[in-house]
């Protein structure tokens, strides 16, 4: 089990650093600078004088931003300060850390995300297991075309149904905006559906197997009853490896919060990070995109340690992945 | 009354316009304490008739005739009826241990299940009952091991959980589905001799399924002879080798390794198991059989020919008796290596 | 175990053996009935992508101020949008654009796969090792995101979003090729074959790719529609294929903009674009029902 988290470690370590050398390259290989793109425009910014930047103010301005460094420099720079949360500040908002702006932006985005799993599970718990126990019934055809819908479509296309039918025919919920709970419903049942659909199916087919397996007889032959069989022993044998896919279903839904932070218009980190990219904002594409990808990394490696815990076969083996 | 009675039972499976004929008609039943072995090739319906006591076939299965343990009509039974039944008063005994307990779950949780199932005791108690069967069963250190998983378990450790599982609710009927087959041999004969102490100890009855003759001979009072879904001989086990009658039989018993013989050729019955997609139409044996007869086109019912022994073959009942000649009493022993 | 009566007539090959085996495929394909919708709406799809300039009533460019915002009608059959352009034209055309990214992208991630994933699968050992390793490090890249800078980077023509599309998605691929290689590797046949003074490279493609096809077109099936799924992503954020590119990202995010006065204009593209992923998905399905041997009795 040690072993096993020091290996992950250093392999969510590795990717870290493999993740922002590209992204640093891709940053830099891109034509177009933020200056020569931004400064005419929004060079209010900068200084007072707006609309001719000198020489000076440019070099200050490189300067500040270490833009004549060499490139391992400049990369170190956004690693260490990322690492020890003393990020530099946007290009676009030079006045604010991108510190600040995670900090106001990045728990929208991550209680968006972990919102919409928890309802997409305990929604298809429920759902895999009557479609499980009533299969080869309408309902288990029904629930399964809903997940077969859910899965093929993705939560923006799902967004959009839910629009129409929730904001515009019926006018329950608000569909633009932020300012309560009940702005979350559309972007959370957006992000949670498609989850819904490919974790009830997985854990319908799991549990049927489970279910027809020979220790479930051994159980009948106990004296045990259905309930018996499915509380005390297959559901868990299901919902066991049901969580090892929760980690790459987090990952889609993170990803999946970006567009649906930008339909909804939530003020969360997708957006900011959408904008920095169209602007170039170095600083703020780098530090948001490694946000997300530790995130990611994070949230699989902790469903990883849940699952070994869990499972006795790798709690007590110490063998995993 | 027997503790089971088995009358005219066909059971067929039909899955998707598929259908198994499995079992062609049995009968059988089992005295209080008595030991009764089935015994058959693989495929002749062994499991699917004994699993009907408890009523645990798959929804797919379809079974007439009768089949009542214990004063109950198993096949119309309520599901309540069953489920009271089931881990009291039959416990079961699978081929395969390991596939047979949850891989997730101690293997003390499960073993206190037919006590805790039927609320026989308490969960103190169930554990101290618990402990004490696989002591019983030779477990060493059973306190210890209580809490471990079935993957913590060798093959023959995990069989003796699954004696101990269906043992604990001391239950009137056990059914050991080849409780041997997926062991070593020497495990085999330790788990053989266990199940033979215990039963005597519990004065259980107790069905013994196997498709190893001298292994069925060593266990069991009588014998069921299976062949194609029908019971074709039932004799008493100490008539097995001096008195069999049927040409099946016969040749079973020939086709087994003995010491008191060259091994040179090994004789085997010649042809292919019985089609179960087809009814039967006539004996089972009957592409395989070198005596048959016309009469042999019709299904031959189970006669009586002696005190508990009954054959299912027109030879027989029209007199024509097939005898070993090489056959000696006592001939199986050495066929496995402890007696017991 | 109960063997259907075709299967004696196959173990005999005969004049007939290859139409009874492609019958057979067939019948697992279309034993569920919306595989085959499916695969019929996927031809329409492609059809109507290749014959765009004969199909369209209208330049899909063209603004018409004199009919803006019209309704669904004859003569515009999803109405025209803010600049009077016909909906069907700007569908039809933006369909086109998802197909071209999405076969595109899976061309490429085809390619990529297959090449690491064989040779990953064939040489084994460090090579084995190290490919694996970058496949798993580019699997933890945060994918959409990826894709998002490398549009920015390079630009937003359709080229420029077919590969940034398939810039990770090939890691997919090239698991599936290398675990059906090793696996098509390890049985006997391949082992004779190599007995026989086969070539690594003559068993690859004699032996191995072959027999790996199943699998991967199955997950062919399903890269197309993800592909169109990232690709209509990019637009939804405002940083795929440029106005005034019909796209369908666009066409629902403008539609959502005025959904409460023209809900028309956001209806039918997402049902469309809904019903194109589904076809696939319908099709993926089927075609797993042909190759999985073992759930497909
Ligand atoms: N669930 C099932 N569905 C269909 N056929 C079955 C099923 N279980 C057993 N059979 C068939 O019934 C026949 C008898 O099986 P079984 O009782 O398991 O034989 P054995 O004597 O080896 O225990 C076999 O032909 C087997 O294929
Ligand atoms: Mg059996």
């Amino acid at each position: 089990m040690v072993r096993f988290v020091v290996r992950r470690l250093f392999f969510m370590a590795l990717t870290f650093l493999v993740i922002s050398l590209v992204t640093f390259f891709l940053m830099k290989a891109a034509p177009g600078s933020f200056l020569a793109m931004n400064v005419g425009v929004n060079g209010a910014s900068f200084g007072a004088d707006q609309y001719q930047v000198s020489p000076q103010v440019m070099q200050a301005i490189i300067r500040h931003y270490h833009l004549n460094q060499p490139w391992y420099f400049q990369w170190w720079g956004f690693v260490q300060g990322f690492i020890t949360l003393h990020m530099g500040t946007s290009f676009e908002y030079p006045t604010t850390p991108t510190m600040t702006l995670i900090r106001q932006t990045f728990p929208v985005s991550l209680s968006l995300g972990l919102i919409s799993v928890a309802v997409g599970l305990s929604v298809a718990i429920p759902f895999g297991i009557i479609a499980a126990v009533r299969t080869d019934t309408w309902v288990d055809s029904a629930a399964m075309l809903a997940a077969m819908t859910g899965t093929a479509i993705p939560s923006y296309v799902i967004a959009v149904f839910l629009i129409l039918l929730f904001g515009v025919w019926f006018h329950i919920f608000p569909i633009l905006g932020y300012q309560g709970p009940q702005y979350y419903v559309l972007p959370v049942l957006s992000l949670s559906i498609p989850m819904i659909g490919a974790s009830s199916r997985y854990l319908r087919n799991s549990l049927i197997e489970n279910l027809h397996s020979e220790y479930v007889i051994a159980i009948y032959a106990r004296g045990g009853s259905l309930r018996q069989a499915i509380f005390g022993n297959a559901l868990r044998n299901s919902l066991l490896p049901l969580i090892t896919t929760v980690g790459p279903q987090l990952a889609a839904l993170m990803m999946g919060t970006v567009f649906i932070e930008e339909m909804f218009g939530l003020p969360g980190m997708g957006h900011i990070f959408v904008n920095a990219a169209g602007r170039r904002d170095y600083p703020l594409i780098m530090d948001s995109a490694l946000l997300y990808a530790v995130v990611i990394m994070l949230m699989n490696f902790l469903v990883d340690i849940v699952y070994g815990v869990l499972d006795p076969r790798i709690r007590k083996s110490g063998r995993m992945g | 009354m027997d503790l089971v009675e088995i009358e005219g039972l066909r059971i067929r499976f039909d899955a998707d316009g598929q259908v198994v004929y499995a079992v062609n008609g049995i009968d059988l039943t089992v005295a209080e304490g008595q030991v009764v072995g089935v015994v058959g090739e693989s495929g002749s319906g062994k499991s699917v008739t004994v699993t009907s006591i408890p009523r645990l076939l798959p929804k797919t299965a379809r079974c007439e005739g009768r089949v009542r343990f214990d004063g109950i009509d198993v096949l119309n039974a309520s599901a309540a009826q069953m489920r009271a039944i089931r881990g009291r008063s039959v416990g079961m005994i699978f081929q395969n241990p390991l596939a047979y307990l949850n891989p997730t779950r101690t293997i003390g949780s499960q073993l206190m299940e037919p006590l805790l199932f039927h609320h026989l005791a308490g969960y103190q108690e169930a554990r101290r009952r618990g402990l004490e069967m696989l002591e019983r069963v030779g477990i060493q250190n059973p306190a210890a091991r209580f809490d471990n998983y079935p993957f913590e378990f060798s093959g023959g450790m995990l069989q003796r959980v699954l004696i101990a599982t269906a043992l604990i609710a001391a239950p009137k009927l056990v059914i050991a589905d080849e409780p041997t087959t997926s062991l070593d041999v020497t495990v085999q004969a330790q788990i053989l001799r266990l199940l033979k102490t215990m039963q005597r100890d519990l004065k259980m009855s107790m069905i013994f399924v196997t498709h190893d003759l001298a292994v069925a001979a060593q266990v069991s009072d009588t014998i069921y002879v299976m062949y194609g879904g029908t019971v074709v001989e039932q004799l008493n086990a100490a008539d097995l080798i001096r008195a069999h009658r049927h040409p099946y039989l016969a040749g079973l018993l020939d086709s087994l390794p003995r010491l008191d013989r060259p091994v040179g050729r090994l004789p085997f019955i010649p042809g292919l198991p019985v089609d179960t997609r087809q009814p039967l139409a006539g004996c089972p044996f009957f592409d395989r059989c070198g005596v048959h007869t016309d009469d042999c086109h019709t299904l031959p019912a189970l006669t009586t020919v002696g005190p508990s022994h009954r054959v299912a073959c027109w030879r027989v009942a029209g007199e024509l008796v097939v005898t070993d000649p090489t056959a000696k009493a006592g001939g199986l022993s050495g066929c496995i290596p402890e007696s017991l | 175990m109960q063997a259907p009566s075709w299967t004696t007539a196959e173990a005999r090959p005969s004049p007939g053996s290859a139409r009874l085996r492609r019958s057979r495929t067939w019948r697992r394909f279309s034993k569920n009935r919306l595989s085959v919708i499916g695969l019929a709406f996927i031809v329409a799809l492609v059809l109507s992508a290749l014959l765009a300039n004969q199909l369209t009533p209208y330049p899909p460019l063209a603004p018409n101020f004199l009919a803006i915002y019209q309704p669904p009608s004859w003569q515009h059959w999803l109405g025209t949008d803010a600049l009077g352009r016909d909906m069907l034209s700007r569908v039809i055309y933006s369909l086109r654009n998802a197909c071209i990214v999405g076969f595109g992208a899976e061309v490429v991630e085809l390619t990529v796969g297959l090449l690491l994933g064989s040779t990953a699968g064939l040489i084994g050992g460090t090579v084995d090792t190290i490919l694996m390793r970058v496949v798993d490090v580019v699997y933890g890249f945060p994918s959409f995101l990826f894709s998002i800078i490398l549009v920015v980077m390079i630009g937003h023509t359709i080229l420029a979003i077919l590969i940034a599309v398939s810039a990770t998605s090939w890691v997919g691929m090239a698991r599936i090729v290398r675990s059906q290689v090793i696996q098509v590797r390890q049985s006997a046949y391949i082992e004779h074959a190599r007995q026989m003074g086969a070539s690594t490279w003559q068993t690859l493609v004699r032996y191995v790719l072959p027999n790996s096809m199943g699998p991967v077109l199955v997950a062919v099936t399903f890269g197309i529609p993800a592909n169109m799924m990232s690709e209509a992503a990019l637009s939804v954020v405002g940083l795929g294929i440029q106005p005034p590119t019909p796209d369908l990202g666009e066409l629902i995010i403008i539609g959502q903009g005025s959904v409460l006065s023209y809900p028309y204009l956001l209806i039918w593209p997402a049902l469309l674009f809904a019903l194109t992923l589904l076809s696939f998905s319908f099709v993926g399905d089927g075609l797993r029902n042909v190759f999985d041997t073992k759930s497909g009795r």
